[in-house]
C-alpha cells in the first residue's frame, strides 16, 4: 500500500467507528434480558425513539441502529477497496446483506474479520491506527450513553491515546480537546459528561 | 487460461442452474454498484447481472483483436498528426472544420506531445454483431469505463469455481490480466513518480471502478482535492508525506480535469495540470484533446484514416453512416429519415440516440428540421437488427465493449464488456439506460 489521502484517513477512521457500532449495539443488545422495559432503556439510552417502535425495531429493524450503522460503515469501506481490498470489503457487503434478510448470526465474525483484515492489510502506521482511533471512540460513545463501568471505558480511552500516540496524523484527526476533556471527565467518574466529550473527526482541517 | 466451460452449452447451466443464483449473489457482494445522482443525492443501485456469459471463439476474436488493433492504431496517428503537422488535412482525408468545430478538440494541445506519442491510452470501442458481421458503432476514447464490472464477474467465478472441476476441459482465456495490462501500460508513460487515478468521488457512476481498478493496479486513487500542482509538476498530498505523480488516470474528461487551463469552474480538476502535462512532467491518461477523435462526426471518417496512416483497409465494418453536412447524406437522410437511427455528436451514454421511425410525424418533422439547421452535430445510421444473446429475462438486444490498451505496444482485452437491454423491444443497452452486464468469455485454442 502506497501513500494514504486525508480523505482516505478520514474514511479508514468511519468505517471503524461504524463497524464497532454495528458490533457494540448488537452484542449488546442481544445480552439484554427478554423483558421489554429493559430493551426499552437500552434504546432510550442510545437516543433512539421508542415510544411507538418495538425496540427491536429500533435496534434490529430496517431503519434501526444496526442496520444504519452496517449502511454507513459499507459506504466507507467501499471507498477504500484500494486501500483495504475487495475482500475486507466484502465483510461489509455480506453483513448487510445477511441484515437484509434478518439475519446477524454472523456479524461479529465479519465485523472482526475486518478489523484483522485491516489490520493485516495496511502495513502503513497511520492507516492502521485510524481505524483504531475510529474503534475506540466508538466504544467510549455507546458505553457512556450506556453508563458502563469506568474502568472499561478508561481501556478504551488507553487504546485510544495509543493509537493517536503513534500517529501525528491521527492526532490531528481526533480533536485533541476532546480526548483531554473525555480522560478527565473519566477520572472525575462523570459519564454524562464523557458522553458529552465523545471525540469528533476535524479531518476538515487538512483542506483549509 | 480458466477450465470454466466443457462446450459451449454448458453457459446455459448458468442460465437455469444455481451455479447461477451463486455467480449473481457473489457479483453482488462485491460491491458492483453503479452510482446514480438524482436530486442532489447519491443513490447506489446494483448493476444487473446475468451469469451467462457471451461466448467468443478463438477465431472470432482473432478476427477482432486484428480490427480493434488496427482502428486504435489509426485513431492514435489520427490525433497526433491533428496535434501537430495536421497532414490529414492538408490531404483533404478529413475536412479540417471537422476538428476545428468539434467540442472534443483542444486548441491549447497544439503541437504538445503525449508519451510515446499516444493520445489514447485506453480505448473503449463498442461493436455489434448483425447478419452474423461484427460492426463498430462508436470509439470511445475520453474515459471508456465498464471495465470492472465482467472482472468483477470472472473473480467471483473464480472464487465459486474452485469446487466446480467437473465443469472444466475447455478452456477460456484469463481476463484478469486486465490490471497488469493497464498498470505495465501506466508505467511505460509515467514521467517518473507515482501512479494515481483522479475520481470525482461517489458521485460518479463509475466509482466502483474506480476503486476497483485503483486496487488492480496499485495507484494511489485520488480527488482533485488531493492534487496540487507546483513548479509546473503534479504532487499528491497523503496525509503524512508529499510525492510526485508520474501518471494521472484520469476518470474526469479532459477540460474538467484543469479548470483554469480550459475554463471550466470544474470542481474535480486540479488546477494548472495541463501546465504540468505540457511540460512533460506528467502522463495525462488518456491525453488531453482525445474528445477529437472520439467525436462521433469523426466517426464516419476512421476507416479512411485507416487506409491514409496504415494502407490497408479496415477489417471492421461501420454501420453505414450518414453525415448530414454532406449533401449527398443529407438528401438520403431525407428520404429514408423514418428507418434511420439519428445521434447527436456531443452525447454518449445512449443519450442523444433517437429511433425516428419511433417517432410521431410532427416530432420527425421537428427533428429533421433541426439537423437541416445544425448538420454538424448530428448524424444517421442505418439501424442495424443486432443480435440477442440468451438471458435469465429472455432473449436481449446485446452489444460487446472491447477494451485496447496502447502503451509501447497494442493489446487487446481477451474478454469485455458485453452490455444488453433489459427489455424485450429495447435496442439501447447503455447501464444509464437500466441495461445489464454478462461477462465475455473468449476461447483459448
Amino acid at each position: 500500500m502506497g501513500i494514504v489521502s486525508v480523505s482516505d484517513l478520514d474514511r479508514l477512521f468511519w468505517a471503524g467507528r461504524y463497524c464497532e457500532r454495528a458490533l457494540s449495539l448488537y452484542e449488546r443488545f442481544i445480552a439484554l434480558p427478554r423483558n421489554a422495559g429493559v430493551r426499552r432503556d437500552f434504546a432510550r439510552n442510545l437516543g433512539l425513539m421508542c415510544d411507538i417502535a418495538l425496540p427491536e425495531t429500533a435496534i434490529l429493524g430496517r431503519e434501526g441502529a444496526v442496520f444504519s450503522a452496517l449502511e454507513s460503515w459499507r459506504a466507507n469501506a467501499a471507498q477504500l477497496r484500494h486501500i483495504l481490498g475487495t475482500r475486507a470489503v466484502m465483510q461489509a457487503e455480506e453483513a448487510l446483506a445477511d441484515a437484509e434478510c434478518g439475519s446477524f448470526d454472523l456479524l461479529a465474525v465479519r465485523c472482526y474479520a475486518f478489523f484483522g483484515m485491516t489490520s493485516d492489510r495496511l502495513s502503513d502506521v497511520t492507516a492502521r491506527t485510524c481505524v483504531e482511533a475510529g474503534r475506540m471512540c466508538e466504544k467510549l460513545d455507546v458505553m457512556s450513553r450506556l453508563k458502563e463501568e469506568t474502568y472499561i471505558m478508561e481501556d478504551a480511552l488507553e487504546r485510544l491515546l495509543a493509537a493517536a500516540g503513534e500517529s501525528e496524523a491521527v492526532k490531528r484527526l481526533v480533536s485533541k480537546c476532546a480526548v483531554e476533556a473525555v480522560k478527565s471527565d473519566l477520572e472525575a467518574g462523570d459519564i454524562e459528561a464523557v458522553r458529552m466529550s465523545t471525540p469528533y473527526l476535524r479531518a476538515d482541517e487538512y483542506y483549509s | 487460461m480458466l477450465p470454466y466451460a466443457n462446450n459451449l452449452s454448458a453457459t446455459s447451466f448458468f442460465r437455469t442452474g444455481e451455479i447461477g443464483d451463486r455467480l449473481m449473489r457473489a457479483v453482488e457482494k462485491f460491491g458492483a454498484r453503479f452510482s446514480v445522482m438524482s436530486g442532489g443525492e447519491i443513490t447506489e443501485r446494483n448493476l444487473p447481472f446475468d451469469p451467462e456469459p457471451r461466448i467468443i471463439t478463438a477465431d472470432e476474436f482473432d478476427f477482432l483483436e486484428r480490427g480493434l488493433r488496427q482502428r486504435v492504431l489509426a485513431l492514435n496517428l489520427f490525433l497526433e498528426d491533428v496535434y501537430s503537422v495536421g497532414k490529414v488535412f492538408r490531404d483533404k482525408v478529413v475536412p479540417e472544420e471537422f476538428a476545428l468545430f468539434s467540442g472534443g478538440f483542444l486548441p491549447q494541445a497544439v503541437g504538445i506531445r503525449p508519451p510515446l506519442g499516444i493520445y489514447a491510452n485506453i480505448a473503449g470501442i463498442d461493436l455489434v454483431k448483425g447478419g452474423g458481421k461484427w460492426y463498430v458503432l462508436e470509439d470511445n476514447l475520453r474515459v471508456p469505463s465498464g471495465v470492472a464490472y465482467p472482472l468483477t464477474a470472472r473473480r467471483a467465478l473464480e472464487k465459486l469455481s474452485l469446487n466446480e472441476a467437473d465443469m472444466c476441459s475447455v478452456g477460456v482465456e484469463d481476463s484478469l490480466c486486465y490490471g497488469h495490462m493497464l498498470g505495465d501500460m501506466l508505467f511505460e508513460v509515467s514521467c517518473g513518480g507515482i501512479g494515481a487515478i483522479l475520481t470525482t468521488g461517489r458521485s460518479n457512476c463509475a466509482y466502483y471502478e474506480h476503486t476497483f481498478l485503483a486496487e488492480e493496479t496499485g495507484c494511489a486513487l485520488c480527488e482533485a482535492r488531493d492534487l496540487f500542482v507546483d513548479d509546473d509538476a503534479l504532487y499528491f498530498k497523503g496525509a503524512d508525506k508529499t510525492e510526485r505523480v508520474g501518471v494521472l488516470y484520469t476518470r474526469v474528461d479532459g477540460v474538467f480535469a484543469d479548470p483554469l487551463a480550459f475554463g471550466t469552474s470544474s470542481p474535480f480538476g486540479v488546477p494548472n495540470l495541463f501546465s504540468a502535462y505540457a511540460a512533460g512532467n506528467v502522463a495525462v491518461v488518456n491525453a488531453f484533446g482525445c474528445g477529437v477523435a472520439d467525436d462521433k462526426g469523426l466517426y464516419g471518417y476512421v476507416p479512411k484514416l485507416i487506409e491514409y496512416y496504415l494502407g490497408e483497409r479496415a477489417v471492421l465494418e461501420n454501420a453505414p453512416t450518414y453525415l448530414p453536412t454532406k449533401a449527398d447524406d443529407m438528401a438520403y437522410i431525407r428520404e429514408n429519415f423514418s428507418r434511420l437511427v439519428i445521434k447527436s455528436v456531443g452525447d454518449c451514454g445512449g443519450h442523444g440516440v433517437v429511433f425516428a421511425g419511433g417517432l410521431s410525424r410532427r416530432e420527425r418533422s421537428e427533428l429533421l428540421g433541426k439537423i437541416e439547421k445544425s448538420p454538424r452535430r448530428f448524424i444517421a445510421q442505418e439501424m442495424i437488427d443486432f443480435e440477442m444473446l440468451p438471458s435469465r429475462e429472455g432473449l436481449r438486444k446485446a452489444d460487446l465493449r472491447a477494451f485496447v490498451v496502447s502503451g509501447k505496444d497494442v493489446k487487446v482485452w481477451k474478454s469485455g464488456l458485453t452490455r444488453y437491454a433489459r427489455s424485450a423491444n429495447e435496442f439501447i443497452v447503455n447501464s444509464s439506460h437500466g441495461g445489464g452486464f454478462k461477462d465475455t468469455w473468449v476461447l483459448s485454442r
